[in-house]
């Protein structure tokens, strides 16, 4: 396939990321890679006027890109769990003959569980890159970081067939399970692979018999590759990967899960001081990144304050949803700012949208405010 | 048309050859290297119409930071940073 014409370095780098794949070792590669976005220059609305048809569009185009793509932002959930990722990963750099103890990211949905171990891991792969150098004493490439995604049917042969996908082996098309099992370790150890994220575990079925399969295949890295198995699901421990258990299914899943720590994440709360100073401070964030022409002081972290806490319910998947949907609005119709009314416009997730009827109740009659203390009465 | 006209009006064509080389003004440099020819003054030009990115945008965000009093630095002291930074 060919290619038009060649882009700038970095900004060819940054547009190509939303064509990308983290089944494969090359996009995740492109992704840790990646050199941070620019952010468009803030324009007032006469210097935008002034813009003639391209340069408008360009800008325009540039702003879409920019607010599809804010954060991640450093927020106390994810600060805490980069901390005790940092902690086990660093733990298990121990002799292969020790078996490493995994991970399970535990949470529900919305919560950016998958956002971010993804940053975690790009960080990961360039202390390890910068470490030990792009190529292996033997002279291989260095991928510190493996990533497989599960899918509703993941037996064991698919599950080591997405490993061998992620590095493109040649023989993942052909072979049995444990071929394909022989391959993917061959290909984690020539790669001096560190971290292996399996995301969306929720998908895998437990009791039957692929589910038991692959518990007992995780315990087989477990014990075979020199990896630190990152598990990501939601309602693991409802699913039973913690359980003890009574009969012989149970058991072979309990020992999945005692060689694993179980961490969780936490939707933002405004029930303490604390956290409402940590929303607000997450809502400064997004409003400092926001361009658009009549922003100003106070615009998202004051007014739009316990309206956009009623309608996330505090899980920053669906908040940087509608941010961005809104700031799309914003720009597309000219508005060039965020309000209530605008944002009534834009749909949210349906869980958020159920949600929300609750905590706008509480929120109108005063039985709750997402606002510290040193900010009421500030809102317009 | 105008070749008729100016053959019946007689119009005297300057000689050729009369100027020598070495009075032009570029040869005269070339050889002395040391001949300066005055300046030209800059024209003057009134009523100049202001680019669209001048001053003016900049007094109108300056008045609105005016109006609002706040200094964006203080104010966004605490926001969260990005986890690349």
């Amino acid at each position: 396939m060919s290619s038009r014409g060649e882009a700038g370095p970095i900004e060819d780098l940054r547009t190509k990321l939303d064509h990308l794949t983290l089944s494969r070792k090359e996009g995740l590669k492109r992704l840790a890679e990646a050199p941070v976005r620019p952010q468009p220059e803030p324009l007032s609305r006469r210097q935008i006027k002034a813009l003639g048809e391209a340069a408008l569009a360009d800008y325009n185009r540039g702003r879409r890109k920019w607010h599809a793509n804010l954060g991640p932002l450093h927020t106390p959930q994810m600060a805490a769990l980069h901390e005790d990722l940092w902690d086990i990963v660093d733990s298990n750099d121990q002799d292969g003959d020790k078996v490493k103890g995994g991970i399970a990211l535990d949470a529900f949905p919305g919560l950016g569980k998958t956002t971010a171990v993804l940053a975690f891991a790009k960080k990961f792969h360039r202390r390890e890159i910068a470490e030990a150098g792009e190529y292996t004493d033997d002279g291989f490439e260095r991928w510190p970081v493996c990533r497989v995604g599960l899918t509703a049917n993941t037996g064991m042969r698919d599950f080591n067939r997405a490993i061998l996908e992620f590095y493109g082996h040649p023989g993942r098309f052909r072979g049995t399970a444990a071929d394909f099992g022989y391959r993917a370790l061959d290909s984690v150890l020539s790669s001096e692979a560190k971290l292996l994220i399996v995301d969306d575990l929720h998908f895998l079925r437990w009791r039957n018999r692929s589910g038991v399969e692959v518990s007992n295949h995780f315990k087989y890295i477990a014990n075979e590759f020199p990896v630190t198995l990152l598990m990501i699901g939601v309602g693991l421990k409802k699913r039973g990967l913690f359980d003890e258990g009574e009969d012989f299914e149970d058991a072979v899943v309990a020992q999945t899960g005692r060689r694993t720590t179980r961490l969780g994440m936490e939707p933002f709360t405004v029930t303490t001081e604390q956290g409402r100073r940590n929303w607000r401070d997450m809502l400064l964030g997004i409003e400092q990144r926001v361009v658009l022409a009549d922003k100003r002081p106070g615009m998202i972290a004051d007014d739009l304050s316990d309206y956009l806490f009623a309608r996330s319910t505090g899980h920053i998947g669906s908040l940087m949803t509608l941010v961005n949907r809104g700031c799309q609005k914003a720009v597309r119709t000219g508005a060039e700012r965020l309000d209530e009314e605008l944002l009534s416009t834009v749909k949210n997730d349906a869980a958020a949208e159920e949600a929300r009827r609750e905590l706008e109740l509480a929120l109108e009659t005063g039985k709750m405010t997402s606002r510290p203390k040193a900010r009421r009465g500030t809102a317009a | 048309m105008a070749l008729r006209l100016s053959r019946r009006q007689g119009i005297e064509l300057p000689a050729i050859g009369t100027q020598p080389v070495a009075d032009l003004p570029s040869v005269r440099r070339a050889l002395s290297g040391a001949v300066q020819q005055p300046q030209a003054e800059p024209e003057e030009i009134g009523n100049v119409e202001a680019g669209d990115d001048d001053v003016a945008d900049f007094e109108d965000l300056a008045k609105l930071e005016d109006l609002d009093l706040i200094d964006e630095d203080d104010f966004y002291a605490t926001a969260l940073k990005d986890v690349d930074e």
